[in-house]
């Protein structure tokens, strides 16, 4: 590592600099000499205690008793004393001789919560220029999430959470102000503790966490260049306090959760043996046969596999039942898939504290959450310990170091995997039996007397209830419950500091932080039963290693002249991140039981691969402000990657960002209710350097074609050319415009903001679709261009504020508008969707339902008109599915979103609730679809809704002639294509605690509170079975739904 | 005091060089691909193209997914297989009613925009453009002649194969009308400027083909090594070139090639009824080989075919398909109510024809010697050779020790060689039904399969050709909506 020339002469400079500046600190050090004094309150004159009172441009600091006094040190008579309190106005007082300096403190009304994590560093929420959403802990708090991303749905505006599982521990998908891109990661950044995160957002607990900052504009993320084009979440975990006071913190809560929509309605056993018995005899008049309803009768039995009432030919010619017909069995698959009253546990105990030197939090969480299929589960421990301490008056350090292990239990629900339970509910109709049954229906029994599950298997001599047409050989009652899928996590963050603050006005930070995240996923494969059996049981164990530092070094200059304040900031960063892949897999298990490598015969597979990427990055920023009125901001930005070649490799991203309090001109003093007014605005350039390949996986070297690895011919190892790159692929860019007002009435008794912004991405990677045949399926370029817009408005109101009854309420709404400005090619088709100039990335482009000829039952579509010389002229139907054409249908992204929150305090009690709400989004529901297929999928279950089925000639209906054929009916089409637009309770809180005045009494307990907590017990939604947070695609998967919980819980403060 | 200014004045100088140090390009340069190769370094050695050989052979049985990796693959669409038993069902002989395969046993599996329809296409198309990566890039190495040209030589004939399986998915025979669309040509890689070709015709389709395997059978070296059945040698390339100038009733050539790759390969009746798993077989003269860690588990054919196993079990063989097998032929390897049933039922014969082994490590047999005789037989006899009957009964007497030989001659020996394909090559490689589309005959369909698929198709129906995949027509220039199959 030789350092250029430049930077060697730069050295020097500094060098000099630095001890000048040194020699001249010590000098002032001198004359240390005690100051003392007494802070009041101006309003009513009662002492405060907890006042931060710091000699300006040191650490040297106390904090104010709890009589409001206070006693410092100062070195010298130009020296200043700072006093400052949340939620008061910060004042800046000059010693000179003075040796008592009694001080009002006004409160501050204008800021909610003083001081905002920024960017590298915080500032003072009057100070900002850019737009930023917080989240704080009361607001975590009322929630019962598993992962935090959840805690910002419907608490800010701008930023769109999606579930999508009903796995607990699973993260939501997270975007904020629209989505930036198409190709490459859309994945805000996540910042933890003011270094990149690289665990995952599932190791970190909602109760070690202060707030959630949302980084919305380029003026406040700038300063993450290449990687902040998606926003950037700053979680800022808690710290204690220096009042002096020690705390320790106990919760506890325990509850059930359910399903927060019910699932689809399904047919019962009579209906389905009927309705198949007519499907059959349309299929016998097809073929005409004589006597389709005899054909129908025969035939039943013989398609179905299975007779649930132990009668040849249950359903007769005519359609009907016979008699003595009985179900001798109806499986509800759902209810032995699935859980009801999953249980829900929660603790964490928490100590935190401090004096006027050292202060620290320490943290210990557990949660253990049930899931929505059986054996699914979520565990995690959390351990912090956040400590910082001042070592003398120029001296500070501190760490934030956490360790965190969670275990999944994560049986399949998604996707197309046999496994899948929730594709197996949706797939096994109620006249398939959970165990074998013989010829006449009885119950096979093994040797000792239990039932046996059925696989749906042949058997050799038997043709009645065996080989099952659905998802045969296969029973996930059995084989969820036998195998075991483990997803185990384990994540440490060592994260120190030192601060040195020396002149008046310099202060240095370096910071090193350092991750290992662990991923380590065991699947093992029973040998009794399923997959496994085959192969006499498998294993499966892949583990993930991620490696992963950074250093950042800080200088930081703050002047005052009078009444100009600049700020300037330099930082260096260096960034490594590394990720080793290792996959092994194992088969034949002699032992029951056994599920470890060792007890197992043969190898089946291993792998393994190392991804590397690196950054360095020169940072600097300048705030200045003139007089609390005008403010202004510069971030810049410089990163070099490992990922793009040497000739791509530098991004310099810029932003600027300026803001003017009006209400502190002193034109303002009589603008009638109006208390608080700013304008602000900001413009910069962000980075995108998260391109993914095919498979949606982050691509190390974007920029080499490659061959890849691994497909080796028995022994003979063998490459496939598997990547074909554009070796001039860089940075995507988003040009961001935020424009915003905030203000405040009545005193800012109602406070709020409004924003706008328009955000433009520019050299979008695409992958650009090349002619199927050409046996490459598209190539990566910087070639488009993608605007988000939206409007978000922000509401806060403080209703009522007595001493016994307070009344808050928030209300937020998100109107947001994404359009692709320009294509590589006029239109790119992409699964159900079609990219084109002017729409939505997600904008629905599917085939056009028309409903069912009532002469006939068949399903018809629409298609193009053409007249002599191939114009459109107009559309047709069409009862062939491949010629129907596709039209628009609208987007998957909703047009507006809002949050309204409120809370209530009154004696003791406490209520707050959460309602957030989707409009316009749409959905194709094609687990619906799947449902509605008619009997082209004999076997298969069945929606309630097929009951409306076409009967005879002259039936008016949307739903088809039931056909065994290859009907098309349950394709992709406007039928299942609904309005996605929901309103849900995400919380109620209801609490209880007890008063100081009794619990002075006490001499150990400082607060206690119970509570009640329910979530997303309500949703209003005009889809039945559809969870409405499905998919930011708007595309339905078969996965679980999301959960109603009902907490019962307990604060308790020593 | 002094003692603590030096103190800062060291902690500043540390990260006054901090600032500095971090920027060299040797750790931005440092991390490098792990699992990939660069072009440059496969070209770089004769190992390293026969690494992507390796890499080509090994795709095509693998558990294909996608070619753009955004959909799942599914159990039928798993490489050669897929679309080897896409065909078995196709035709009279074997029946999926049920479970996979059953859309294209029901002949309702042709529609743009069926995954079946894509996996065809997109599968070959990729493997197409592997081997124009081959191709291409050996020109420009360095290597002897020899070894260019052999490499070229097994590229150009894999290309060849997947030229002759597509046109015939997406068109017509050959002998139909040579002048009609055909499917999009490339002979070069697909680069950042490539664009979609147009569909041509049948016959330039052909002209490739058939340019391609000359060049193969001249260059490929007679007697060669190769690493695993699965390369494509000399045998495997005439083989190829038999089967296509069958196609094409070039009879002449058809009978010389089907010689010549059987050459060094002999019949072993005694093997006929051990599963069908094993490449070792002497009559293999192409196969692939799977192994319990590179295997497509339940997409192996005798998932399908053999009962005794756990798998999808789903095939049967129609009655009046084993009426055709005298007791004594080694081929005869059904059983009669496994299930139960009547004789009517689908469900009255199984095979025992394949077998599954218990790690999966089934054998795909891909090209047998005996399929040479009967190519030989029936290019002998469209020739008017008077020993085409004996070439046919040379496999007949193989198979069965009280074979008579029949004496027919002309269209009746023809009538009897179609008949003996479809017995010698059932559930292997789709021989059934494609017969019936070279021959132009109709397909009907008798005896036990479900009265709702009895079918009687005439001869060259459009039911019988894929459409072209809706994806191709979206995102290729010169293909439009007109250019679409009936």
């Amino acid at each position: 590592m030789i350092p250029t020339n430049y930077y060697l002469s730069m050295k020097n400079k500094l060098q000099i600099t630095i001890m000048l500046l040194c020699c001249m600190a010590f000098v002032s050090n001198a004359q240390d000499r005690t100051i003392s004094g007494k802070v009041y309150s101006l309003e009513d004159g009662i002492p405060i205690p907890g006042v931060n009172v710091v000699v300006k441009g040191t650490i040297i600091g106390t904090i104010s008793d709890i009589e409001g006094n206070y006693s410092i040190e100062v070195p010298s008579d130009e020296s200043i004393l700072v006093f400052s309190h949340i939620g008061m106005i910060r004042r800046e007082i000059i010693v000179g001789t003075q040796s008592v300096i009694d001080l009002q403190m006004e409160y501050d009304l204008q800021q909610l919560s003083e001081i905002v994590v920024v960017a590298y560093g915080t500032q003072t929420k009057q100070a900002l220029t850019g737009a930023i959403g917080v989240v704080d802990e009361s607001m975590i708090k009322n929630q019962q999430i598993v992962s935090v991303g959840r805690a910002l749905q419907g608490t800010t505006p701008g930023v769109n959470v999606i579930t999508g599982t009903g796995q607990p521990g699973e993260n939501p998908t997270i975007r904020i102000r629209g989505i930036s891109s198409i190709n490459a990661s859309a994945e805000p950044l996540i910042v933890l503790d003011g270094v990149v995160f690289n665990g995952n957002l599932n190791s970190i607990s909602p109760d070690e966490i202060e707030s959630i900052n949302v980084l919305k504009d380029a003026s406040a993320s700038a300063l993450y260049g290449s990687r902040a084009a998606n926003g950037v979440l700053l979680i800022t975990t808690k710290s204690g306090s220096r009042t002096g006071e020690s705390k320790i913190d106990i919760t506890a809560s325990f509850g059930i959760s359910n399903r927060a929509i019910p699932e689809y309605e399904f047919l019962n056993a009579d209906e389905y043996m009927k309705l198949a018995w007519e499907a059959l005899k349309f299929e016998g008049e097809e073929i005409a046969d004589p006597d389709p309803g005899q054909y129908a009768s025969d035939n039943l039995i013989d398609n179905l596999k299975y007779n649930p009432y132990g009668v040849n030919n249950p359903i007769d010619a005519n359609g009907n039942l016979i008699s003595g017909a009985n179900l001798l069995w109806e499986t509800d698959w759902e209810k032995e898939l699935t859980r009801e009253n999953a249980l829900r546990q929660d603790f964490t105990l928490s100590f935190s504290g401090g004096n006027d030197k050292t202060q620290y939090f320490i943290f210990g969480g557990y949660i253990n959450q049930e899931g929505q299929i059986i054996t699914s589960k979520f565990e995690r421990l959390n351990t912090r310990l956040n400590l910082e301490t001042i070592l003398n008056d120029w001296l500070k350090i501190g760490t934030k170091s956490a360790f965190s292990y969670s275990n999944q239990n994560f049986p399949y629900q998604e996707g197309l995997a046999f496994a899948n339970n929730v594709q197996y509910i949706r797939s096994m109709s109620n006249i398939y039996p959970v165990y074998m049954r013989d010829e006449d229906g009885s119950l096979i029994l093994d040797e000792e007397g239990n039932p046996e599950y059925d696989f749906g298997e042949n058997q050799p001599g038997r043709i009645v209830n065996v080989n099952r047409p659905v998802l045969r050989p296969s029973n996930l009652v059995a084989t969820t419950h036998l195998n075991d899928i483990q997803r185990q996590r384990y994540y440490t963050n060592l994260n120190g500091y030192i601060d040195i603050t020396f002149l008046k006005d310099f202060s240095f930070r370096s910071n090193l932080s350092y991750e290992m995240y662990t991923y380590d996923r065991f699947d093992f494969e029973n040998p009794d039963n399923g997959d496994g059996e085959n192969v006499s049981g498998r294993v499966q164990r892949q583990k993930n290693i991620t490696n992963a530092w950074t250093w950042y070094n800080q200088l930081t200059y703050d002047k005052t002249f009078g009444k100009h304040f600049i700020s300037a900031s330099f930082i260096t960063e260096t960034y490594n991140f590394k990720y080793e892949y290792l996959n092994a897999q194992k088969t034949g298990f002699p032992f029951n039981g056994l599920k470890e490598f060792n007890a197992a015969a043969s190898l089946e597979d291993i792998s393994g691969f190392t991804n590397q990427h690196r950054m360095f990055s020169l940072l600097g920023r300048a705030t200045y402000n003139y007089d609390g009125r005008y403010y202004a901001e510069l971030a810049i930005r410089g990163d070099k990657s490992s990922k793009f070649s040497p000739d791509n490799r530098l991004g310099t991203f810029t932003s600027f960002g300026a803001s003017w309090i009006l209400s502190n001109e002193s034109f303002f003093d009589n603008v009638g209710t109006l208390s608080y007014l700013k304008l602000r605005a900001s413009y910069g350039e962000l980075g995108n350097n998260k391109i993914l390949d095919k498979d949606g996986a982050e691509v190390y070297f974007p920029y080499i074609s490659a061959f890849e690895t691994g497909y080796d011919d028995l022994d003979n190892s063998g490459v496939f050319f598997n990547y074909l790159a554009n070796s001039t692929i860089s940075w995507e860019k988003v040009n961001m415009l935020n424009i915003a007002v905030d203000f405040g009435f009545f005193n800012d008794r109602l406070t709020g903001s409004v924003e706008w912004y328009d955000k433009l991405t520019t050299g979008m990677l695409f992958d650009r679709p090349l002619a199927r045949s050409l046996g490459y399926p598209s190539v990566q370029e910087n070639n488009g261009d993608l605007k988000n817009t939206g409007v978000e408005i922000l509401l806060n109101s403080i209703n009522f504020q007595r001493d016994k009854f307070t009344w808050n309420t928030s209300f937020n709404i998100s109107f947001e508008k994404n359009e692709i400005t320009k294509l590589p090619q006029e239109e790119i088709l992409v699964g159900p969707l079609r990219l084109k100039e002017g729409s939505s990335i997600y904008e629905f482009y599917i085939e056009e339902w028309a409903g069912v000829d009532p002469e006939d039952g068949a399903a018809m579509w629409y298609m193009d008109e053409m007249d002599a010389e191939d114009n459109v002229v107009g559309k047709t139907t069409t009862k062939n599915y491949d010629e129907a054409d596709r039209y628009d249908f609208g987007s998957a992204l909703p047009k507006l979103r809002w949050g309204f929150s409120s809370e209530i305090s009154f004696v003791g009690f406490d209520f707050a609730f959460l309602i957030a709400a989707s409009h316009g989004g749409k959905v194709h529901d094609y687990d619906y679809a799947n449902l509605m297929h008619g009997y082209n999928n004999m076997g298969y279950q069945l929606h309630r809704d097929i009951l409306n089925r076409w009967q005879e000639p002259g039936d008016v209906t949307n739903v088809p002639r039931l056909n065994t054929g290859n009907s098309d009916v349950d394709q992709r089409s406007s039928n299942f294509l609904v309005d996605n637009t929901y309103v849900r309770l995400r919380n109620v809180t209801l609490g209880y605690s007890l008063g100081p005045t009794i619990l002075s009494n006490s001499k150990v307990l400082r607060s206690l509170r119970v509570f009640v907590q329910a979530d997303n017990y309500w949703t209003w939604s005009k889809n039945k079975g559809l969870d409405p947070e499905v998919n930011i695609k708007g595309l339905t998967n078969n996965r679980s739904s999301m959960f109603k919980t009902l907490s019962f819980g307990l604060n308790l403060g020593f | 005091m002094k003692k603590m200014n030096s103190h800062i004045h060291k902690a500043i100088l540390i990260f006054g060089l901090v600032f500095i140090s971090m920027s060299c390009n040797e750790f931005l340069d440092e991390p490098k691909p792990t699992t990939a190769v660069a072009p440059q370094d496969v070209f770089s050695s004769e190992d390293g193209v026969r690494a992507h050989f390796n890499g080509i052979y090994r795709n095509l049985r693998s558990q294909w997914q996608s070619v753009d990796g955004k959909s799942g693959g599914y159990t039928d669409t798993w490489g050669v297989v897929g679309i080897n038993l896409t065909r078995v069902v196709k035709g009279t002989d074997i029946m999926i009613p049920n479970g996979w395969y059953q859309w294209d046993y029901r002949h309702q599996n042709r529609n743009s925009n069926y995954y079946k329809v894509r996996f065809i296409w997109d599968f070959l198309y990729e493997n197409i453009n592997q081997t124009n990566i081959i191709i291409n890039g050996v020109e420009e190495t360095d290597f002897p002649e020899s070894a260019k040209n052999k490499f070229i030589a097994e590229a150009r004939a894999l290309r060849a194969w997947s030229y002759f399986n597509l046109i015939r998915e997406y068109q017509h025979p050959y002998s139909v009308d040579p002048n009609a669309p055909g499917i999009p040509v490339y002979t070069e890689p697909a680069s950042i400027e490539s664009v979609g070709e147009s569909r041509g015709t049948l016959q330039a389709v052909y002209d490739q083909i058939v340019g391609d395997l000359d060049y193969a059978v001249q260059n490929l070296d007679p007697g060669g090594e190769r690493l695993l059945k699965s390369n494509i040698n000399i045998n495997v390339a005439y083989g190829l070139l038999a089967r296509v100038k069958l196609e094409m009733r070039q009879w002449e050539d058809a009978k010389n090639a089907a010689i010549a790759a059987r050459n060094g390969y002999s019949l072993a009746a005694d093997q006929y009824g051990d599963g069908f798993n094993k490449i070792e077989n002497p009559e293999w003269l192409w196969g692939f080989p799977q192994r319990n860690d590179q295997t497509i588990y339940y997409g192996n054919p005798a998932s399908f075919l053999d009962h005794f196993i756990l798998g999808y079990n789903n095939a049967f063989a129609n009655d009046d398909f084993v009426g055709l097998f005298s007791d004594t032929d080694v081929r005869n390897l059904f059983l009669a109510q496994f299930y139960g049933g009547a004789p009517t039922d689908y469900y009255y014969y199984i095979t025992t024809k394949f077998v599954q082994n218990e790690d999966f490590s089934d054998d795909v047999v891909m090209m047998r010697a005996a399929e040479m005789y009967l190519i030989e037989a029936e290019a002998k006899a469209e020739l008017g050779e008077s020993d085409a009957g004996d070439v046919l009964f040379a496999l007949q007497s193989n198979r069965d020790p009280n074979a008579v030989k029949s004496g027919n001659t002309g269209q009746a020996l023809i009538d009897e060689i179609l008949v003996e394909r479809r017995k010698e090559l059932y559930g292997e490689i789709g021989a059934g039904f494609m017969d019936i589309r070279r021959r132009q005959l109709p397909l009907i369909r008798t005896g036990n399969h479900p009265d709702v698929y009895r079918y009687n198709y005439p001869a060259n129906s459009d039911i019988f050709i894929l459409r072209i995949p809706q994806g191709e027509i979206d995102s290729n220039e010169n293909i439009s909506e007109s250019d679409q199959n009936p």
